[in-house]
């Protein structure tokens, strides 16, 4: 009996590992290929797959890096926006869901339903009344209008606010 | 009544209701394979008795493409797919499968798969490029879940002699169901959004027939391509607002009308 039970967990495990071994292969496969493009010209890539890097790839990051692109600005732009986005969301929505969590309060429900409904909005609704807002402000060419209002980020609280659900249960 | 002009528009729009069917359709077939998967791996991955190694690697691995941006997902997957020489082309012909169609003198003419001339294909292509964005993603926020869970639940349980299944099916899904709340909400909000891969996968437009285009890609070829027409394109978000809160209602009451025989605290939306 203790036998064939050590058996069957050996093919399920065999199984398992045949199954990540299909889903690593599909996740990497076409991340390995656009690495291999990199090195290669449009030419060759035109002409079919390889897997081995060609020698093209001193002309693409020429081609990357003489024209109006800056990339070094660019990235020094994008880690400095996800620095301090990040920063203010972790803190404001801990604090956000903490409380909403924990505490009982008048208008609680009315808040969450707020969270909820901003949640909801796409993502292009806001722009053009967003960018009014920030022209009256004053503030554009700036890195503010893109830092602080993440600040109130309903995403990150309903996620907080879901883990603690989950993982801090009250009395 | 001005106002409500772009509204009466919008209703009898015909391409409105036609994005809103292929948003829902790719999005139905992104989900369940995706949370259907993650969780048989959270399942698996969470069984000590399995004694499974890698998982860390595993785990890591899959959700590399999560870091990708989506436009550069998007190309990589129209090169990939690409007629006549895209990678998948060069393998299925290599395994003997050739799309075929009947020439002007009747003759059969063997070629290479037009992927994106196909519309159940390019909507499979969408709803596999989103699987495979975000179903790592979704392993780690069920893993967490599983792991957050009393163990002594599990202990009491194994002790009464129940098997794998059972605790499965009967523990671990009821107590899950927080977490897959929160992952069917969110995944719900950004499927009906879902704009970048189905925008530049083929010709921005949502061929083939525009039947990948999505709700987020006919407002903006109808606001920022051809005639920028922002009221009528503020119009279209507005519609996708509703639609979405009409779909998170349905999902909360259908949560609710479990509530009678729920176990743990804490499930209200």
């Amino acid at each position: 009996m203790k036998k064939n039970y050590k058996m069957t967990n050996t093919i399920t495990r065999g199984l398992i590992y045949l199954l990540m071994f299909v889903i690593v292969v599909l996740v990497l496969v076409p991340i390995y290929l656009m690495l291999i493009n990199a090195t290669r010209s449009n030419a060759q890539i035109n002409a079919g797959v390889s897997f081995i890097p060609g020698n093209n790839i001193i002309n693409n990051w020429k081609n990357l890096t003489n024209r109006e692109f800056q990339i070094i600005q660019g990235f020094k732009n994008s880690v400095l926006l996800a620095v301090s986005q990040s920063l203010l969301v972790i803190y404001f929505s801990s604090l956000t869901a903490y409380a909403l969590h924990v505490y009982n309060f008048k208008g609680k429900k009315f808040v969450w339903a707020l969270i909820l409904l901003v949640m909801m909005l796409p993502a292009s609704l806001p722009f053009i009344g967003f960018y009014q807002f920030v022209a009256r402000m004053k503030l554009l060419n700036s890195y503010i209008p893109l830092i602080i209002p993440s600040i109130a980020a309903p995403a990150a609280v309903f996620f907080i606010r879901r883990i603690l659900h989950q993982s801090y249960l009250l009395n | 009544m001005v106002g409500l002009t772009n509204f009466t528009k919008l209703l009898q729009d015909k391409y409105f209701w036609e994005a809103i069917q292929n948003t829902a359709i790719m999005w139905l077939f992104n989900f369940a394979p995706q949370l259907g998967i993650a969780l048989i791996f959270a399942i698996w991955f969470t069984d000590d008795s399995l004694r499974l190694k890698y998982k860390g690697v595993f785990r890591t691995i899959f959700y590399l493409p999560n870091l990708l941006s989506a436009a550069s997902v998007a190309m990589l997957y129209r090169s990939f797919f690409g007629y006549p020489n895209g990678p998948v082309n060069l393998i299925l012909t290599k395994l003997g499968f050739w799309a075929t169609r009947v020439g002007e003198n009747g003759e059969i003419i063997k070629e290479a798969f037009n992927f994106f001339r196909i519309v159940p294909v390019s909507r499979g292509i969408v709803s596999y490029i989103q699987w495979w964005l975000w179903t790592g993603h979704t392993l780690i926020m069920l893993m967490a879940g599983i792991t957050s869970i009393n163990p002594s639940i599990f202990e009491s349980a194994m002790i009464d002699g129940t098997n794998k299944t059972q605790r499965a099916w009967y523990i671990t899904l009821p107590l899950l169901r927080p977490m897959m709340l929160y992952l069917l909400i969110t995944s719900m909000i950004g499927g009906m959004q879902l704009f970048e891969i189905p925008f530049l996968l083929t010709d921005m437009r949502g061929a083939p027939d525009y039947k990948i285009r999505t709700m987020m890609v006919y407002f903006y070829n109808i606001t920022f391509q051809g005639g920028n027409d922002y009221a009528y394109g503020a119009t279209i978000s507005i519609g996708i607002f509703i639609i979405t809160i009409l779909l998170a209602m349905v999902i909360y009451l259908s949560m609710l009308e479990r509530k009678k025989d729920r176990l743990v605290k804490g499930e209200g939306l």
